[in-house]
């Protein structure tokens, strides 16, 4: 079995050299050389904005490279768009999907499938899904409408998609990201029945974890150009980590015990519907004490932004109660959130916590503006509120420290430090952190769960909304575990079990 | 963004990096000459020679002092007009209906000058211009109300709102002077009838250079300050820059964008007030002139600076002068003046434009 592997390794099924890929005078691909086996999980790491992305773009027709060379199977390509990548077997799972929501698998998997005749025997398509999902474990209901579907399952669907159209190599943009614990297994488990297969797989992604349990091999980018490709097998996690972020990193902080005090937020009974009229929170009962963190664990979508929404007064709920420190929020607006002392880094760093079109201490003032050693008599206070922004730029680091620069120039985990400042500095009772680390380096990351720790160990309230488990795990007191809007369970964080955590995230009562 | 030509070739847009702010002056200024010498050079293939057009233009403009003192007359309009224009657009509002306003705060500011003085026959003129004033303003503001409150409410589009309204005022004005406000000794010249004194904006030097023109120059003063140093200011930039963000601020968005694109529409109001008490001393049709689209151009080309829109509108008056001259001494057609103001604006937006984005001309793979 073994030796029939390794003489697969002897084809390469692709190979890219000398990739570049300019974005208005940023070298996304610098020179980049990269080569995957037939039958070979590869995984390409790096942190986010390293340009791994848009390397496999190129690779599936999505962008064009503006220099550099493609061959597949030994023979030079042109890949012009992804109908062209199809036709060499290169498909692509990008990070958002790309699934009609009105439409039923089977008829999400002849869509734009141009090998198809034009008569289709919907009948005979059913059958051939049933059957390849059957051989590679991707359960999922033929007839059911995308929309229906956890993102796990539509997930197996853009699969079925590129297998039914004869991909040979497949690339996984970050796949595991909306998959609970379980599933991921139930995932990995398929790339290794298509890699047996002779299939070449590539999976992008920035953890550690993932390329130990299911690569092959590595390769490791870093601002754009390639810095090795290594067996993992020849290297520690911390020899990754290190190619990864190019210095030496610590990868698990040590949050000390903390001594709960009195309960400062208390839901009741909160019942809320989303958007679209669905009920998103169903009775949801919790409580954060001061000098805590509690957790919530959960697949995306299962409620998260409604119960962040409701606190913060963005969202008015159907029944129930929201109580901090012993008062009852009556109106629900963010303006009476904020007066009721509730601080928020939102999901969506830039469409909500930040204007980046203004300048830094524009932004640092956005909660406080109306006081008045900032705008007494409804004339700002320059000079208070550049001392101010000076203070909190040294306070957090946040580079560059010139407070006048615009929030867009900066850095994503600059523009984080900025909310994070803000949030934490102004006069609040407790803290909603969503998604806190989303999207940052691992400096950037460290700095913010430090930030979150230090809150904590002050006496700070924190509600801690991620759908990074590791996060959840590392950072919480005590993990609420959300779906489908209803909490199932809450657990303390000393004796959480990953395990049954991924069960309760998937909707099955421990 | 991306334009794609034909199966070859492709055209993109290219944001630049921000420009010198030398450059940012000159470029301009070179455009204007640039679109002068355009100008004139259509005009020669009309016969005119072109030393003849430029000298026309210019005497007409700036010639005499009778002529100077008309081009401060015909920019005190566009200034507040440009300047409402340049308000509401600071909260995203595109008020493209300043026409409207002014001519509603002509409207109401007319109601009063001509039916208060019949209650007070005596009442003095420190009294009545601030209520004419006051008038004026509120008609501006109540006017653009209809198509804010559509807005925040109902998500109707106030480009096509505020249009409409020019529209609606217009012919409400119409009205009023062939009908219930006709001068009954006009001989059917139709307008209302002649303001009496009291209710006559003061004048300077013997010209038609009329009060308002303080107010208009202190407003953009003011505006300046309120938009950099107020508090309202602040609100105004989170608001129009990321309304999202400004909710989140816990800032009451409907309510401000409400009060701010009002006193745009006061301002536009004002300027109708300063038409019919300081220049033409009744309601009459000499308003109709497409003041609300002008504005929108003066308001760009002054990058929604308060105070450059007041260059800008002086400039514009100049152009408007002494193109009427090109009309008069040349018996040029009126299209022939419009294509002529048309022709500067049009080269002074695209430098304006070319100074922020360069043009790519690249191959398809
Ligand atoms: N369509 C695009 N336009 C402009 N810049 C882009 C675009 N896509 C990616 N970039 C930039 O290229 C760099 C690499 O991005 P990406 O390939 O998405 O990184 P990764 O997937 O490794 O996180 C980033 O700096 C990103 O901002
Ligand atoms: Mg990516």
């Amino acid at each position: 079995m073994l030796s029939e592997k390794i003489v697969e390794f002897e084809n390469i099924a692709c190979e890219m050299k000398g990739i570049v890929k300019d974005f208005y005078g940023a070298k996304a691909n610098d020179d980049i050389n990269f080569s995957v086996m037939r039958g070979e999980i590869h995984a390409l790491l790096g942190e986010n904005g390293a340009g791994k992305s848009t390397l496999m773009k190129i690779l599936s027709g999505v962008y064009a490279a503006d220099r550099g060379e493609i061959f597949i199977n030994g023979e030079q390509v042109k890949i012009a768009s992804p109908r062209t990548a199809i036709d060499y077997g290169i498909g692509m799972v990008h990070q958002h999907f790309s699934l009609v929501d009105v439409l039923t698998v089977t008829n999400n998997i002849i869509l734009g499938d141009n090998s198809r005749d034009a008569w289709i025997n919907e009948k005979k398509v059913i059958n051939e899904i049933k059957n390849v999902a059957e051989k590679y474990g991707l359960n999922v209901n033929p007839n059911a409408y995308v929309w229906q579907l956890s993102l796990g399952e539509q997930q197996r669907v853009e699969i079925l998609k590129l297998l039914m159209r004869g991909a040979d190599i497949l690339i996984f943009d970050e796949p595991t990201s909306v998959l609970t614990p379980q599933e991921v297994e139930g995932f990995f488990e398929t790339l290794r029945i298509l890699s047996s297969e002779g299939k070449s797989i590539i999976i992008i992604t920035h953890k550690l974890n993932e390329v130990f349990n299911i690569a092959d091999k590595v390769t490791i980018l870093r601002k754009g150009k390639k810095i090795a490709s290594v067996y993992p097998k020849d290297v520690t996690k911390h020899d990754l980590a290190k190619m990864m972020v190019g210095k030496e990193v610590i990868l698990d902080i040590h949050k000390p015990k903390s001594n709960p005090g009195k309960p400062i937020l208390i839901l009741e009974n909160i019942s809320v519907k989303n958007d679209r009229g669905i009920l998103a929170l169903n009775n949801v009962n919790l409580d954060i004490k001061s000098s805590e963190i509690l957790g919530i664990a959960g697949v995306s979508g299962n409620g998260q932004t409604e119960l962040a929404e409701v606190i913060y007064g963005f969202r008015t709920p159907l029944s129930g109660k929201v109580i901090i420190n012993g008062n009852e929020i009556e109106k629900f607006s963010t303006h009476s959130a904020i007066t009721f002392g509730v601080s928020h880094i939102p999901e969506d760093r830039i469409g909500t916590g930040l204007i980046p079109q203004l300048s830094i201490k524009n932004n640092l003032i956005l909660k406080d503006y109306r006081q008045k050693r900032f705008s007494g008599r409804g004339t700002l206070n320059s000079k208070n509120i550049y001392e101010y922004s000076m203070n909190l730029i040294n306070t957090y680091n946040i580079e560059p420290s010139n407070p006048d620069k615009l929030i867009m120039i900066l850095s994503g985990g600059n523009q984080q430090k900025v909310v994070l400042a803000r949030e934490m500095t102004t006069d609040h009772n407790i803290l909603i952190a969503m998604h806190p680390t989303f999207g940052l380096d691992v400096a950037g990351t460290e700095f913010v769960r430090q930030k979150l720790i230090e809150h904590c160990s002050d006496g700070g309230a924190i509600l801690l909304i991620s759908e990074d488990l590791d996060e959840i795990m590392q950072l919480s007191d005590r993990i609420a575990i959300i779906y489908q809007g209803e909490i199932q369970d809450i657990v303390d964080a000393q004796d959480a079990n990953i395990e049954s955590i991924g069960l309760m995230m998937a909707g099955e009562k421990a | 963004m991306n334009f794609i030509l034909n199966r070859k070739l492709r055209i993109s847009l290219i944001r630049k990096r921000e420009s010198r702010k030398i450059i940012k002056i000159i470029t301009p200024i070179i455009s204007l000459i640039v679109a002068f010498f355009i100008s004139v050079g259509i005009f020669s293939l009309a016969g005119v020679p072109p030393l003849t057009t430029i000298r026309v233009v210019i005497f007409g403009a700036f010639g005499s002092f009778h002529n100077f003192s008309e081009t401060i007359v015909k920019m005190i309009p566009l200034l507040l007009t440009g300047l409402s224009v340049t308000l509401a657009f600071k909260v995203r509002f595109f008020n493209i209906g300043a026409e409207g306003q002014l001519i509603f705060g002509a409207i109401t500011a007319s109601g009063i000058a001509l039916f208060l003085p019949n209650i007070f026959p005596d009442i003095p003129r420190i009294v009545l211009l601030p209520i004419l004033i006051l008038a004026g303003m509120i008609g501006g503001a109540v006017w653009i109300l209809i198509p804010v409150l559509l807005k925040s409410y109902y998500r109707v589009s106030e480009v096509i709102t505020t249009i409409m309204l020019n529209y609606v005022s217009i012919l409400f004005m119409q009205y009023l002077y062939d009908g219930p406000w006709k001068d009954q000794h006009g001989w059917g010249f139709p307008g209302s009838a002649r303001f009496v004194e009291s209710a006559l904006m003061p004048r300077f030097f013997g010209t038609r250079i009329h009060f308002t023109i303080i107010l208009a120059l202190g407003i953009a003063i003011l505006l300046y300050w309120l938009l950099r140093n107020s508090r309202l200011g602040y609100e105004i930039s989170v608001i129009g820059l990321n309304e999202r963000a400004a909710q989140y601020a816990g800032m009451n968005t409907k309510k401000k964008l409400i009060i701010v694109v009002m006193l745009s529409g006061s301002i536009a109001g004002l300027a109708g007030v300063g038409e019919v008490s300081g220049v033409h001393c009744r309601l009459f049709e000499g308003l109709i002139a497409g003041y609300g689209f002008t504005a929108t151009s003066i308001a760009w080309l002054a990058r929604l600076n308060p105070l450059a829109v007041i260059p800008v509108a002086f400039f514009i008056a100049a152009l408007s002068l002494g193109g009427d001259q090109l009309q008069i001494q040349l018996a040029l057609p009126v299209s022939a003046v419009q294509i002529f103001i048309g022709i500067i604006l049009l080269i002074i937006l695209a430098g304006d434009f070319f100074l922020r984005y360069s043009i790519k001309i690249s191959e398809r793979e």
